[in-house]
Order: structure tokens, then sequence, then C-alpha cells
């Protein structure tokens, strides 16, 4: 905790701490540049210790004023920064000392920091430059599958020439880069300003939407330094395109599952089919269908299109061609009393006639609720006594129908 | 409770068998087969049944016959209708044959049922009952069934000896059936065959059943020997079952008129004693309308024993047993039986005369064709 205090006390004291950037002399006519600010000395008075003042940030003056010796001035410097001027002395000959100190700002991004021999004249200013990014599309309205041409030009509407000027072009969701025509290679080392200047061509490429919808198309994103090295950036435009579905292709498999009964007793079998149909308007490829039976269900058989695959019975079809549709029967068995859900997990892929790979898609099928009563004869298994009796009974009618039938058989 | 042995012998007698035990199961004549094996033959008295053959393929033919009481008397293809192979056959079987009837016991009466016309129960009757009344005190009965007339010349010729002999070996009376008589009937062959068995069938069932009987008015085993030795030792029977309300009397009637009797005769010229016995329901036994129909029988024969027995229920059944002194109908089968057997003698003079061809066709015999 002290140690945070101290760490901030410090940084706050350094914020805040005056630097000295010049400690000299300026002669009448001469001027002090720091950046774009430049500080004019004039009309000196050594007999009255004082020396007049003008402050100017490039050709508009800023502030002015009559110092006297050990006297302050200061002005406000770009955005947080102070500058603070004193006037240390004044000599014959139209010399002052003086003591310019900086505040609020790091003399190190000081990038003009020099007396000026000749006066504010000799004053050189850095400009900004300002790259204007236009990103623009051929057609705002195109179809899946359908390609626009994209084209990013950059034009310096500044006053400085845009130095080592780097485009960045993010990757545009919904669509696919298609071709590319052209794209500036690396940095370009510098754009200059004026209306003479023609615009830079960045990037021409091709877009293939992917998907249907309204997109606005990512801005492109410029860096660049101005001749003071100062870094500036800027974006385009984000033109919007209208993708309408167009000749899309799609598959639509259905997978409906039907049972002969939905109340059936233990034991008893359960004619159920699956039926399949393709709604959409491509081939689905690769359908399956795990049907997915409790555990108290037994897959008793189907047909031969059905396998079983670690006891989950799956249908496998190649191609289900739009519109068609294929039924698969199975018999089930329910082994226990309850209510029990049988349901399927489909999956299949398409074309879409767009993209080169097949679209994957899955989902699963209404749950069918299947109540198990007690079988015909589950007394039996409760109360296995019946069986004894039926045994007995069936022994000895089975004993009996043997001695008749040895009885007569001649 | 009377114990009473039943003998089918040869193919017809086999037959009638198995449809007494078919019957005896319950459900008449559309009895199933199956209902052997859920149910049993429901005599009220203590029967055992007994088939004999020398043709096996027969005795499989039955199916409501236990296989213990199915005898094979091994004969290879049977005898052919020849009653001399018959006879044959019995004699070196005799001890086997009279084995298996030791083996069931002692009994009251004895049925033997057999065709006068075929081969195996023609010959082996007469001589297993004469075998029977050697060895056993019980009464033996014979129910022989006659043959349609165009059946055949041997036949013909058999059921003249084998009534003759029947009648010679000590059998204590036949009960004579008619196919002739009952060829009537209608139908397929076999129809008329199942038709005639089950004729036979209800009436023996019936008899038995009544045998055995409380009755209102006591007939019992005593008063059928009675009737069964009167006349000249051959009897028939009658029957009628009413089918829906019935008057006893038209019942009566019916048993004693051509439709229900097993053999042609008229009952009021030709027999000598019988045996009526009435079951129903106790409403329609009318007393007076018994009375009446039994006055007018016994007027014209003689004694005549009745039997009633209540059955609750039940529409009239009237069985009559007629012992008979005379028969036409017997005199004109020996008519045609003798015919038979002439024509039998002619065909093998025949035969010989055609054995002098044989001599004949031996001249050639050594020679070869040459070509």
């Amino acid at each position: 905790m002290l140690l945070a205090f101290f760490i901030l006390l410090v940084s706050g004291s350094a914020a805040s701490a005056k630097t000295a950037v010049y400690e000299g002399n300026i002669k009448d006519g001469q001027a002090y540049q720091l950046n774009n600010y430049v500080i004019e000395i004039t009309d000196i008075f050594p007999e009255a210790n004082t020396a007049s003042y003008y402050v100017y940030e490039k050709d508009k003056e800023v502030t002015d004023g009559l110092l006297g010796v050990n006297k302050n001035a200061d002005f406000s410097f770009e955005e947080k920064g102070k500058v603070e001027m004193r006037l240390k002395s004044v000599h014959s000959g139209g010399v002052v000392t003086v003591e310019i100190t900086m505040s609020n700002y790091s003399t190190g991004d000081l990038y003009t920091n020099k007396l000026l021999e000749k006066g504010r004249s000799e004053a050189v200013f850095a400009g900004d430059p300002e790259v204007v990014i236009t990103k623009s599309t051929d057609k705002s309205k195109i179809k899946l599958g359908e390609s626009v041409t994209v084209t990013v030009k950059a034009k310096n509407s500044g006053n400085d020439t845009a130095h080592n000027v780097s485009f960045a072009d993010p990757k545009q969701e919904h669509f696919v880069l298609e071709e590319t025509t052209y794209e500036v290679s690396g940095t370009i080392p510098e754009i200059g300003y004026g209306e003479s200047v023609p615009e830079t061509l960045v990037y021409i490429y091709k877009l293939k939407a992917t998907d249907a919808g309204a997109f606005e198309l990512k801005a492109v994103n410029a860096s660049y330094t101005n001749s003071a090295g100062q870094t500036y950036k800027a974006s385009s435009n984000t033109p919007s395109i209208n993708v309408s579905e167009g000749n899309k292709l799609r598959a639509n498999v259905e997978a409906r599952l039907n049972v002969d009964s939905l109340s059936v007793q233990r034991n008893e079998k359960i004619i159920s089919t699956i039926i399949l149909k393709n709604k959409g308007n491509a081939p689905a490829q690769a359908v399956r269908v795990d049907i997915l039976i409790p555990e108290s269900f037994e897959y008793v058989e189907g047909g031969e299109d059905i396998e079983t695959v670690d006891g989950t019975p799956r249908v496998y079809i190649e191609t289900l061609e739009p519109n068609n549709d294929k039924e698969f029967t199975y018999t089930l068995k329910a082994k226990e009393v309850g209510t029990y859900n049988i349901s399927s997990e489909l999956s299949y892929e398409y074309n879409n006639g767009i993209e080169a790979v097949n679209l994957k898609k899955s989902n699963n099928s209404t749950a069918l609720s299947i109540n198990v009563k007690e079988g015909k004869f589950d007394f039996l298994i409760k109360n296995p006594l019946y069986i004894v009796i039926s045994t007995i009974i069936l022994a000895a009618a089975g004993v009996h129908i043997y001695r008749k039938h040895k009885e007569y058989r001649y | 409770m009377l114990n009473i042995l039943v003998i089918g012998n040869g193919q017809c007698g086999n037959r009638i068998l198995d449809s007494i035990n078919r019957h005896a199961l319950g459900g008449g004549k559309s009895c199933s087969k199956l209902a052997r094996f859920y149910s049993r033959q429901k005599f009220k008295s203590h029967v055992e049944t007994l088939a004999l053959n020398t043709a096996i393929n027969d005795l499989k033919e039955m199916k409501f016959t236990k296989a213990r009481d199915r005898i094979h008397i091994e004969q290879l293809h049977g005898v052919g209708a020849n009653r001399n192979i018959g006879k044959q056959v019995f004699e070196d079987k005799k001890e086997r044959i009279m084995r298996q009837i030791e083996e069931r016991g002692n009994f009251d009466i004895a049925f033997v049922i057999t065709s006068a016309s075929g081969g195996t129960g023609s010959s082996f009757t007469p001589l297993l009952v004469k075998e029977m009344k050697a060895r056993y005190n019980y009464p033996v009965y014979c129910l022989v069934v006659l043959p349609f007339r165009e059946e055949g010349t041997l036949y013909l010729q058999n059921t003249a000896f084998s009534i003759r002999e029947i009648r010679q070996s000590g059998a204590d009376g036949i009960i004579l059936a008619d196919n002739q008589y009952l060829k009537n009937i209608g139908g397929s062959i076999q129809e008329a065959y199942d038709g005639i068995n089950d004729m036979i069938t209800e009436r023996i069932l019936f008899l038995l059943d009544a045998l055995d009987s409380e009755m209102m008015m006591v007939t019992d085993l005593g008063d059928f020997k009675s009737v069964m030795s009167g006349g000249a030792g051959i009897a028939t029977m009658g029957f009628y079952r009413a089918e829906r309300e019935t008057s006893i009397k038209t019942a009566i009637q019916n048993t004693l008129s051509p439709s229900g009797l097993l053999f042609s005769t008229d009952i009021y010229e030709e027999a000598s004693r019988a045996m009526i016995i009435i079951r129903g329901d106790r409403k329609y036994l009318n007393v007076d309308e018994i009375s009446g129909e039994i006055e007018k029988l016994s007027g014209a024969i003689g004694h005549v024993f009745k039997g009633i027995i209540v059955r609750s229920g039940e529409f009239p059944q009237v069985l009559s047993v007629l012992t008979l002194e005379s028969a036409r109908e017997m005199e004109k089968l020996y008519g045609v039986a003798i015919q038979a057997i002439q024509q039998e003698k002619e065909k093998k003079q025949r035969v010989e005369k055609e054995a002098e061809l044989d001599k004949t066709f031996s001249r050639i015999e050594g020679l070869e064709p040459e070509y």
C-alpha cells in the first residue's frame, strides 16, 4: 500500500514536473520553435529589463505580452502540455536570456526544438496528412453465389505528405474472396497531398456471397505518419450489399417416426417405421439416422437397410433426391413397463451449389412417447405359482395326450 | 352292472365295432377323432371290445378302438374271401384268439359282429362261436350283416354257408342286418356303408344301455335271452328316434315299420317274440298308447316284453328286438346264393375245359420262330 502510494506520488510529481527545454540567449529577431509553436522575442529594452514576446501556433498568434526579468509567461501546448518561459536577463544589443520549460509533456516527443536564427520566417511546420479511403463496390444487390468487385482507393486530402502508409482490409464474413485483381504491395512510402495528386489504388478484388442478407463490408484501415513522424489512422467507409437467396440449393431432410401403437403390452412387438423425406431442392448425401431406443426396448429386426451399431439401429442412405421419400420398417419389443420415448438423430450433407464444400446438417426428430403396460401373462412372473400350476397342468395334459395317442396308435 | 363282450370280426365287424366305440365317446356320428383324447367311452355296463382281422390295413383304419383291442391274426394278404383259408387260419391261431378273450375276463353276454359274405368274418365267426360256447357259459349272439345281392357270387355263397354254420355253431341267436335292405339310405357307397354302420351301432348301443338301466317296466337280460331263444334262432332289430315332439304311438309304429328294421320282414306274419324298449321324457310316455300298441303286436305274434326308461328332456326313442319264425327274405337270399354256387361251379368247369387248350399250346414247346 505504502509502495503504491509512493509510486503514485512520484509519477504525479513527474507529470507536473517542469523539464527544461532551452536556457540561453535569444536575439531580437530570432525565435524559438517547439513543434508548431514559435516564440518570437521583440522590443528588448535593457533599461527596463523587459522584452516583448509573441507566441504563434504556425501562423496564428496564440498569445503575446511584455515580460520583465525573472518574470514568467506561459501558454498551452498542443493538447495538455504547458510551456513556461522565464526571462532571466536582458542584455544590451538586443539579447535576452530565457529559460523555457515544459510540463505535462514528454520532451522526447518534441520533433522540433530549436532556435530559429532568422526568426519566425525560418520556421518549418509539420502538416496533417489526411488519408481518405474509399471502399466501393460495383453492385449493391447481388444473389447468393454471385460476386461483387470491391475497389479501395486512397487520397491524401490533408496538408502534409502521408508517410509509410499501410492498409489492412479485414476478412469479410458471409463472403469468400474469389479473386484478387490488385493489391498494394506492403507499405506505400508516401502519399502526397493536394488536388493534383491522383487517388492511390489500394485494392481490387472480388467477393463471392455465401449467405443471404444485408451486410456492410468492413472498413479498410490505414496507418501512416506525417512529415514529423506523427502517426495517424484512417478508416474507409463501409458500403452495404444486399444478398438475396437467389439460386442457392439446400437439402431439407425430415425424419418422421411412427409406431403401430402408442400403448402396448410388455413383450409385445411394436412395428415401427421411419420415413425420410427430402423437402429441399438439393440431393441429400450421406443421410444417416440413428434411432434412439430406450434401454428397456429391444431392437428385434428390421429391413436390410437397417444395421445395428452398438445396439442402435441405424439407417444409412448414400443419396436422397429432392422430393423423394424412403420408408424403413423395423420391429421393437418393450421389455419393461413404463413410458418411454423413441427419437432419432438425423444427419446429412448437401452442396448448396455455391460453396465448394458440402454443408452438414443434423437435427433430432420429435420423440414418440410409448406407454408399456403389463403383459397378458405378467401375472405369471409376479406369481410363479401360476407357472408351476400351468406347467403341471400342461405336463399332465401332455402325458394324457401321449398315453391316449399310444393307447390308440396301431 | 353287466359285463359285456363285443367282438368285431373281419372288415365289416371291425368297422361296426369302431363305430360303436366312436358313438360311445359321445357326439354321435359327428364325433371328432380328437374326442378320444378328452373323452372316454360311456357305456353303462362294463363293455370290452375286441376286433379280429387277418388284414392289418382294416385294423389300421379303426380310429376309435384302442390298439390293444385290435388283434391282427397274421395271414399274408388276408384270406381273400376264401372261407376255407379263413377256417384254416382260425384253427391255426385259435389259442391265441381265445387267449385274448380269456384275458378280458368273464362276461354276462357276448355279441359277435360280422359280415356273412367276406373272408375272415364269415369263416371265423362260426368257429369262434363254437369255441366260446364250448368254453364259457354266457350267451353269445351274432349280429350278421348280409351283403348287397349284386356284390358277387363268392359273397353270396359265403353268406349261405356262413349263416348255416353260425346256426350250427351253437350261437344263442342271430340278429340280421341286410345291406340290400338298407341300401335305400342313398348317397355314395361309402356314405351307404357308414350309414348302415351307424344304424346298426345306435341299435346296439341302445340295447346295451337298456340292458343295464332301471326301467319302469322291467326288461332285463333274462327277457332278452327269452326273446332271442324264440323262433327260428334268427332275429332283427327296429329302432326309431324322434327328432321332435312325437307321440309314443307313432314312435312304436315307426320302430316296427320297414324304415326302422334292419332286415326285411313282415313282423305280423313272421315274428315269434318281441321286446320293445321305450325311452324318453315322462311327458311322452302315454301308458294307454304304449299298451295299445303292445297289445296289437302281442295279439299278432304272441309274447312281447316291454321296458320303459324315463329320461328327462329326451324325445321318444323305441328299440324293438324281434325273433322270426320264418324269413321269406332269407329264403330268397338262399335261392340267389344257390344260383351263385351253380355259376361258380360252371365257371370252374369251363376253366378246366380251357386246360385242354394248354395241351394245344404245348405242341410248339421247344420250337423257336424262324425269320
